[in-house]
C-alpha cells in the first residue's frame, strides 16, 4: 500500500524537520538529535530505494551509517561533558569565544 | 582479489596497534612522548613503501574488496602526501604535548594514526560506502584531536564542538545526496556511477543530489560559505593538529573532489562546474579579504588555507590532465609550506603568544626560523623561486587553456579573479614578513628576548619542509616526473 | 662550462654566501666579495658578448639550456638562457653599472654594522642575479620568474632599513603595485601559451604573425600592463617615488638604471607581437608620451632631490616607452643605455650630497655647495647636462632620436612629438633648478654648509667613471647624418631584422638640424630661467603651504612686469605642476591605490565583525544557505 514515493516523501520531511531543528535550537544535545534525524532521513531513503531497486548495497550502507553516527555522537557527548565541567551551561550561542 | 594490495594501509593499522599496545603495557607514570618517535618512524616506513611502489600505468587499475578499494596512481600520490604530513605532524607533536602536560598522549597518537588510516582509505575509495565511512572516520578522529586540549583550554573544546556540529550537518547533507544518487543510478560503485552518468537524463532529483553532494564535499574542502568552521578550528586546535588538518585533510578532500566530481560524475561537468566555480569565486574574495585584518597568526593562516583550497579547486574545475597534475603538484607544495609555517608559528607562540605581534624581531632573534616562515608565506603567495609560484602558474595555465579551448568563459573569468586575489593575498602575507623583519621587538613584551628554542622534532620538520620548499621551486623536474607517472 | 652561467650564478652564490656568513666575515670581506663577484660577472659578460660579436650578424644567438624547469602534460618549459645582441647589451649594463654602484655602496653604507652591511650586499647581489635572469631569459616563464625576482629584491632593498615603517610600507607598495602589472603579464603568457603551445621566444616571436589581430592586441596590451608596472608608467608609477625610501645606491641601481627599464626591454623583446597591433603600439606610445610630460612637470616642483630624480626617472622611462611605442626600438634602447649611465650618476651624486649633509634631502636648505664638494658638483653637472639634453651629451643624441622618430618614424604622430618636446623643456628646467639650488647661489643653511665635506674616493671614483661613461656612450649612437659609424644600431640590427627599415630616410637633414636647434635653444632658455630663479635671494622656493595661491601671486608678482615673459610662463607652469602633483598624482592616482587598499581592509573588518561572529548556529545557517544557493544554481544550469 505504501510505494517508494511515500517513503521518499517521509525522508524529505524528516530531513527538513532535522535541518530546521539544527538551525533553531541552542542546546547541543537537541542539535545532535536533529542531526541524527537528518542522518536517518538519508537512511530511510536508502533502505526504501534499496528495496525498490531490489539491491542489497543500500541496506549495507545503512548499517555503516548507523554505526558511524553513534560514534559521532559519542565524541560529541565527550566534548559537551568537558565543556560542562567548567562552564555549567552548554548553550552553543554562548560558546562564541572564537570569532573574527 | 588481491588482499595484499592495501599494504600501506595495513602498515598504518599495524602502527596503530603498536601505539595501542605501548599505551597499554607501559606504566602510567612514564611519559608517552616516545610514541611520537614511534609514529614518525612508522610513518616514515610507510612513506618509503609508498615512494617505492609504482603507479599502475595500464587499465584496469588493480582493486581489492570487490572494487571498494582502488589502488590507482591518484590514490598512491595522495597517500604519499598524507603519510608525509602525518609523519611531520607526529614530529611536531612531540614537544607540543609534552610542554602542555597532556595526559592522554597515547590516545592522541592513536587518533593520529587512525585518522591517517581513514584518509588513506578515503583517497582509495572505490564506492560510496568506503567513501562515506572513511570520510566519517577521519572527521570523527579530527573532532577528538581538535578538542584534545579539553580541560586546559575551553576554546579547544569550543572548536571541537563547533566542528562536530557543522561537520555532522554537512555529512547529513552528503548522505542525503548519496541516497538520491543511489536511487537514480542503482549503484554505489564510483565506476558504476561514472558509467551511468555518461548517459543519464537530467532530472530534478539529480539536481538536488548534485547540489547536496557538492555541499558536502565543499565543507571538507572548506570552500566559502562552507568554510565557517575553519578559522575557529584552526585557531583553537593544538597547532600540530591544525597543521595536519589543514594539509592532510585538504589534500584528501581534493582527491575526493577529483574522484567524485571529475571521475564519477564527469558526465555532469556542465552542471557541477558552475556550482564549484561560484564557490571558488566566493572563496577567493572572502578568504583573502577576511585575512587582511586578522591579529592571531594561526587564524590568519586559516584564512590563507581556505584561499589555498580555492586555488587547488581550479585544477578540479578544469578537469583536464594538466589541471589534475597541477593540482597535485600544488597540493604537494602546499603540504610542506603550510606545515613549515605552522611549525614556526607554534615555536614562536610558545614564548611570544599567538598574536602576530609575537613575531616581532624574529628576524634578529632567530634568523633561520624567520627565513623559513618568510619563504613559506612567499611560496603561498606565489612568488618565485618557490614551488608555490610554479604550482599557481600551472593551475592558472590549466584554467586558461580549458577556458579557451573548451569555451568555458566562466573559468577564464575565475582565473582572472584568482590572479587578482592572489595580489591581495600578498598584503597579508607581507604583514607576517613585516612583523618579523621591520617591526622592532617590544622590550617589555614577555619572551621576545633571546632566540626561540627549537627542539629536535621541530628541527626535523623544518629541515624537511625547507628542503622541499626549495626543491619544488628550484628543480621540480623529478617531482613532476613522479606526478606524471601517477596521473597521466 | 658556458661563461653565461658564471655571469648568472656567481652573483647568486655570493648573495647566498654573504647572507649566511657575511656577518661573520667582517665588512671588508663581505663587500670585497660582493664587488668582486659582479666585476667577474662583468668580465665574463664582456667575454660572452665579444664571442657573440665574432659570429656572423645573422646568427648572433646563443641558447643555453640549464635544466628542465617545468614538465607536465603538454607543458614543457626549460630554464633556458638566450644571449643575443639585445640581452648582451643588457647584461653589460647590469653588471657594469652594477659594479660601479657596488663600489659606491662600499663607502655609502659604511656606517652600518657588519651584519646589516653583509645583508645589504647579499640583497644587491641577489638583485643582480634576478635582473640577469630577466634579461637573459629565452622563454616567457624564465623572464617572468626574473621579473618577479627583481620585484622581490626591490621589496627587500626598499625596506632595507629596519625599524623604518615608511620604508617597509613603500617596499610593500612597490611590490603590490608591480603585482598589479604582473597580472597582465601573466595573463598574456597564458594566452601566448594557448596560441603557440610553447613559451620559448624562438617558437613564439618569429611566428607571431599567426596571431589573430584581436588576440595580438589583447596579448600586446596585457604585456604592456606588465611593462607599465615595472617601468613605472602612469598610472602604475605611484610606487617609484615612494621607493626612494631605500638606500641611495639601490635607487640608482634598481629604480633608475636597471630594473625599471625591464618594461622597455620587454616591449623591445616582444616587438613582433606589438607590431601586429597598431592599437597596442598606440597605447604604448601615448602612455609613454603622457608619462614623459606629466612626470617632468611634477619633477619641477619637488624639493626633495631624490624625489626630483625619481619623477625624472618616471619621465625618462616615458621617453623610452614612447620610443618603442613609435616603433623606434633602437632609439628607445639607446636612451635606455644612456639613461642608465647618467641617471645612476645623478642618484649617486645626490647620495653623495646627502652623505655630506648627514641625510638632508631638501634642496631649499642647500646652496653654494660647489665650493665644498667640487667633484660631486662637476659630475652631477655632467649628469644633469645629459639629462637636460645639452648639445653633444649622450642624452641629447638619444632623446633627439626618439623625438625625431615620434615626428617622422613608422608610427609617428605630431601630438606625441609635442608632448615629448614639452617634457624635454621641463626636463631642462628642473635639471637646472636642482643643480643651481644645490650647488650655486648662497648657502641657505649655514650650519649644514659648514659641516659639508667631499665624499671618500670609493664614492668619488664611480662618479667619475659614470660621468665619463655618460659622455662617451653618446658616441655609440651619433645622428646618422654626421657619420655612417653606427655601432649601436648595427649591433641591434639582427634583433630587429624583421622590421621594415625606415630609420632616418624620411627625415631631411634640414629637419633634423632644425629640431636640434630648437631643442638647443629651449634648453638654453630654460636653463637661463632656472639660473635666474634659483640662484638669487629673491628666488627662494615657496613654502609648502603657499602652493595653491601660486597662480594668485602670479598676478601681483613683480616678475610680471620687470622680467621676461618666460618667467610668467614658467611660474604658471610651476603652479600647474604643483596642482598636478598634489591633486592628480598624490590625490587621485595615489589616492586610488590607497583607497582600494582601504576598501579591502574595510571589507575585511566587516567580515571579521559582522559575519564571522563565532555563533555556531549562524555558521550552520550559512552552510544551509550555501546548500540552497547550490541548489538554485544547479536548477538553473542543469539543462
Amino acid at each position: 500500500m505504501f510505494g517508494v514515493g511515500f517513503f521518499l516523501a517521509l525522508a524529505f520531511a524528516l530531513f527538513a524537520v532535522g535541518a530546521f531543528g539544527v538551525l533553531t535550537r541552542r542546546d547541543p544535545l537537541v542539535m545532535f538529535m536533529c542531526i541524527e534525524m537528518m542522518f536517518n532521513s538519508g537512511n530511510l531513503a536508502l533502505v526504501a530505494l534499496s528495496r525498490y531497486l531490489g539491491l542489497a548495497s543500500g541496506h549495507a550502507l545503512v548499517f555503516f551509517v548507523v554505526a558511524v553516527a553513534a560514534a559521532e555522537v559519542a565524541v560529541g557527548l565527550g566534548i559537551i561533558i568537558a565543556i560542562f565541567r567548567t562552564e555549567k551551561d552548554v548553550n552553543v550561542d554562548h560558546l562564541s569565544e572564537l570569532k573574527g | 582479489m588481491n588482499l595484499a594490495l592495501p599494504l600501506p594501509e595495513y602498515g598504518v593499522l599495524g602502527l596503530a596497534l603498536v601505539v595501542l599496545l605501548y599505551d597499554l603495557v607501559v606504566p602510567e607514570r612514564v611519559s608517552r612522548r616516545a610514541l611520537g618517535w614511534v609514529c614518525a618512524l612508522g610513518f616514515a616506513g610507510v612513506l618509503a613503501l609508498l615512494l617505492r611502489s609504482d603507479a599502475p600505468q595500464v587499465a584496469p587499475v588493480p582493486t581489492a574488496f570487490g572494487g571498494m578499494y582502488v589502488a590507482d596512481g591518484l590514490a598512491l600520490a595522495f597517500k604519499t602526501l598524507i603519510v608525509a604530513a602525518a609523519m611531520l605532524a607526529s614530529l611536531a607533536s612531540l614537544d607540543y604535548l609534552e610542554a602542555r602536560g597532556v595526559r592522554w598522549q597515547g590516545e592522541y597518537y592513536l587518533l593520529l594514526t587512525l585518522v591517517t588510516f581513514a584518509l588513506m582509505c578515503l583517497v582509495s575509495a572505490g564506492d560510496l560506502l568506503t567513501l562515506y565511512v572513511a570520510l566519517e572516520l577521519n572527521s570523527i578522529g579530527f573532532y577528538a584531536l581538535v578538542a584534545v586540549l579539553k580541560g586546559r583550554s575551553l576554546t579547544s573544546s569550543e572548536a571541537g564542538l563547533k566542528y562536530l556540529i557543522l561537520g555532522a550537518l554537512s555529512s547529513a547533507l552528503l548522505l542525503y545526496g548519496i541516497s538520491l544518487l543511489y536511487g537514480l543510478s542503482g549503484t554505489v560503485s564510483l565506476a558504476g556511477l561514472a558509467a551511468w552518468a555518461a548517459g543519464a537524463a537530467r532530472s530534478p532529483a539529480l539536481v538536488v543530489a548534485l547540489a547536496l553532494v557538492a555541499a558536502g564535499l565543499a565543507f571538507k574542502m572548506s570552500l566559502v560559505p562552507f568554510h565557517m568552521w575553519a578559522p575557529d578550528v584552526y585557531q583553537a586546535a593544538p597547532t600540530p593538529v591544525t597543521a595536519f588538518l589543514s594539509v592532510a585533510g585538504k589534500t584528501a578532500a581534493l582527491a575526493l573532489l577529483v574522484r567524485v566530481l571529475d571521475a564519477a560524475l564527469g558526465g555532469f561537468i556542465g552542471v557541477w562546474d558552475k556550482l564549484l566555480m561560484v564557490l571558488m569565486a566566493a572563496t577567493f574574495v572572502w578568504a583573502n579579504l577576511g585575512a587582511l585584518k586578522q591579529r592571531d597568526a594561526k587564524r590568519l593562516m586559516a584564512y590563507s588555507s581556505v584561499a589555498q583550497a580555492g586555488y587547488l579547486a581550479i585544477g578540479v574545475a578544469a578537469g583536464s590532465a594538466l589541471g589534475l597534475q597541477a593540482a597535485l603538484f600544488y597540493a604537494l607544495v602546499y603540504v610542506f609550506t603550510n606545515v613549515a609555517a605552522f611549525q614556526v608559528l607554534q615555536l614562536v607562540a610558545e614564548s611570544g603568544g599567538p598574536e602576530l605581534s609575537g613575531l616581532r624581531g624574529l628576524g634578529r632573534r632567530s634568523p633561520g626560523l624567520a627565513l623559513i616562515l618568510a619563504a613559506a608565506v612567499l611560496s603561498l603567495a606565489g612568488i618565485p623561486p618557490f614551488g608555490g609560484f610554479f604550482g599557481k602558474f600551472y593551475l592558472f595555465a590549466a584554467g586558461v587553456r580549458e577556458g579557451i579551448v573548451a569555451g568555458r568563459s566562466w573559468l577564464l573569468a575565475l582565473v582572472g579573479l584568482a590572479v587578482v586575489m592572489s595580489i591581495v593575498s600578498l598584503f597579508y602575507y607581507l604583514i607576517l614578513v613585516k612583523q618579523m623583519y621591520i617591526e622592532p621587538a617590544d622590550p617589555e613584551a614577555p619572551g621576545t628576548g633571546g632566540p626561540v628554542a627549537v627542539p629536535l622534532g621541530a628541527r626535523l620538520v623544518l629541515g624537511v619542509c625547507a628542503a622541499m620548499i626549495l626543491w619544488t621551486g628550484l628543480y621540480p623536474s623529478p617531482i613532476l616526473a613522479w606526478i606524471r607517472q601517477a596521473l597521466f | 662550462m658556458n661563461p653565461l652561467l658564471v655571469v648568472l650564478f656567481l652573483p647568486l652564490a655570493t648573495a647566498v654566501f654573504n647572507r649566511l656568513f657575511g656577518a661573520r666575515l667582517g665588512k671588508g670581506a663581505a663587500a670585497g666579495l660582493a664587488c668582486a663577484s659582479v666585476l667577474v660577472a662583468f668580465a665574463f659578460a664582456a667575454d660572452s658578448v665579444l664571442g657573440l660579436a665574432a659570429l656572423p650578424a645573422a646568427s648572433r644567438q646563443v641558447l643555453v639550456h640549464v635544466y628542465d624547469l617545468l614538465d607536465l602534460a603538454s607543458f614543457r618549459v626549460g630554464f633556458d638562457l638566450l644571449l643575443d645582441p639585445l640581452s648582451g647589451m643588457m647584461i653589460l649594463v647590469v653588471t657594469g653599472i652594477g659594479f660601479l654602484i657596488h663600489l659606491y655602496a662600499v663607502g655609502y653604507m659604511h656606517e652600518e654594522d657588519a651584519g646589516e652591511y653583509a645583508r645589504f650586499f647579499a640583497y644587491v647581489n641577489f638583485f643582480v642575479f634576478s635582473m640577469l635572469t630577466l634579461v637573459l631569459a629565452a622563454n616567457f616563464l624564465v623572464i617572468f620568474t626574473g621579473w618577479e625576482l627583481v620585484g622581490v629584491s626591490s621589496y627587500l632593498l626598499i625596506g632595507f632599513y629596519r625599524g623604518k615603517t615608511s620604508a617597509a610600507d613603500a617596499g610593500k607598495k612597490a611590490f603590490i603595485v608591480n603585482r598589479v602589472g604582473d597580472f597582465g603579464f601573466l595573463m598574456a603568457i597564458f594566452l601566448i601559451w594557448n596560441a603557440f603551445g610553447s613559451l620559448d621566444f624562438s617558437a613564439v616571436l618569429p611566428h607571431a604573425a599567426a596571431l589573430s589581430p584581436g588576440m595580438a592586441t589583447a596579448v600586446g596590451l596585457l604585456l604592456f600592463m606588465g611593462a607599465a608596472g615595472k617601468s613605472a608608467q602612469g598610472p602604475l608609477h605611484v610606487w617609484l617615488p615612494d621607493a626612494m625610501e631605500g638606500p641611495t645606491p639601490v635607487s640608482a641601481l634598481i629604480h633608475a638604471a636597471t630594473m625599471v627599464t625591464a618594461g622597455v626591454f620587454l616591449v623591445a623583446r616582444c616587438h613582433a607581437i606589438f607590431e601586429l597591433s597598431p592599437l597596442a603600439l598606440g597605447v604604448v606610445a601615448w602612455t609613454g608620451a603622457l608619462t614623459a610630460f606629466l612626470a617632468a612637470t611634477v619633477a619641477m616642483v619637488q624639493v626633495d632631490i631624490k624625489r626630483v630624480w625619481a619623477y625624472s626617472t618616471v619621465s625618462q622611462l616615458g621617453y623610452m616607452v614612447l620610443g618603442v611605442g613609435v616603433g623606434a626600438y633602437t632609439a628607445g634602447l639607446f636612451h635606455l643605455l644612456t639613461h642608465a649611465f647618467f641617471k645612476a650618476l645623478l642618484f649617486l651624486a645626490a647620495g653623495s650630497v646627502m652623505h655630506a649633509l648627514h641625510g638632508e634631502l631638501d634642496m631649499r636648505r642647500m646652496g653654494g655647495l660647489w665650493r665644498k664638494m667640487p667633484l660631486t658638483c662637476a659630475t652631477m653637472i655632467v649628469g644633469a647636462a645629459c639629462l637636460a639634453g645639452v648639445p653633444l651629451t649622450s642624452g641629447f643624441f638619444s632623446k633627439d632620436e626618439i623625438l625625431l622618430m615620434a615626428l617622422r618614424g613608422p608610427h609617428a604622430d605630431f601630438g606625441l612629438w609635442l608632448l615629448g618636446y614639452l617634457g624635454a623643456a621641463c626636463t631642462a628646467f628642473y635639471s637646472g633648478r636642482l643643480i643651481f639650488s644645490v650647488f650655486f647661489g648662497k648657502p641657505r643653511d649655514h650650519h649644514a654648509y659648514e659641516h659639508a665635506h667631499e665624499s671618500p674616493w670609493v664614492m668619488g671614483l664611480p662618479l667619475v667613471l659614470l660621468a665619463v661613461g655618460s659622455l662617451a656612450v653618446g658616441l655609440l649612437g651619433l645622428p646618422g647624418f654626421l657619420t655612417h659609424w653606427q655601432p649601436f644600431t648595427d649591433w641591434l640590427a639582427p634583433v630587429f631584422a624583421d622590421l621594415k627599415a625606415v630609420p632616418e630616410a624620411s627625415a631631411s637633414r634640414a629637419l633634423v638640424l632644425g629640431l636640434m636647434a630648437l631643442y638647443t635653444g629651449t634648453v638654453a632658455v630654460l636653463g637661463w630661467i632656472a639660473w635666474r630663479l634659483y640662484t638669487g635671494e629673491a628666488a627662494a622656493h615657496p613654502a609648502d603651504g603657499e602652493a595653491t595661491s601660486a597662480l594668485h601671486r602670479l598676478l601681483w608678482n613683480k616678475y610680471f612686469f620687470d622680467e621676461a615673459y618666460g618667467f610668467v610662463f614658467v611660474r604658471a607652469l610651476l603652479g600647474y605642476s604643483r596642482w598636478l602633483w598634489r591633486w592628480v598624482d598624490q590625490g587621485l592616482v595615489d589616492g586610488t591605490v590607497n583607497g582600494v587598499a582601504a576598501a579591502a581592509q574595510a571589507a575585511g573588518d566587516f567580515l571579521r565583525g559582522r559575519v564571522h561572529n563565532g555563533r555556531t548556529r549562524q555558521y550552520a545557517a550559512y552552510l544551509a544557505a550555501g546548500a540552497c544557493l547550490l541548489l538554485g544554481l544547479a536548477l538553473i544550469y542543469h539543462r
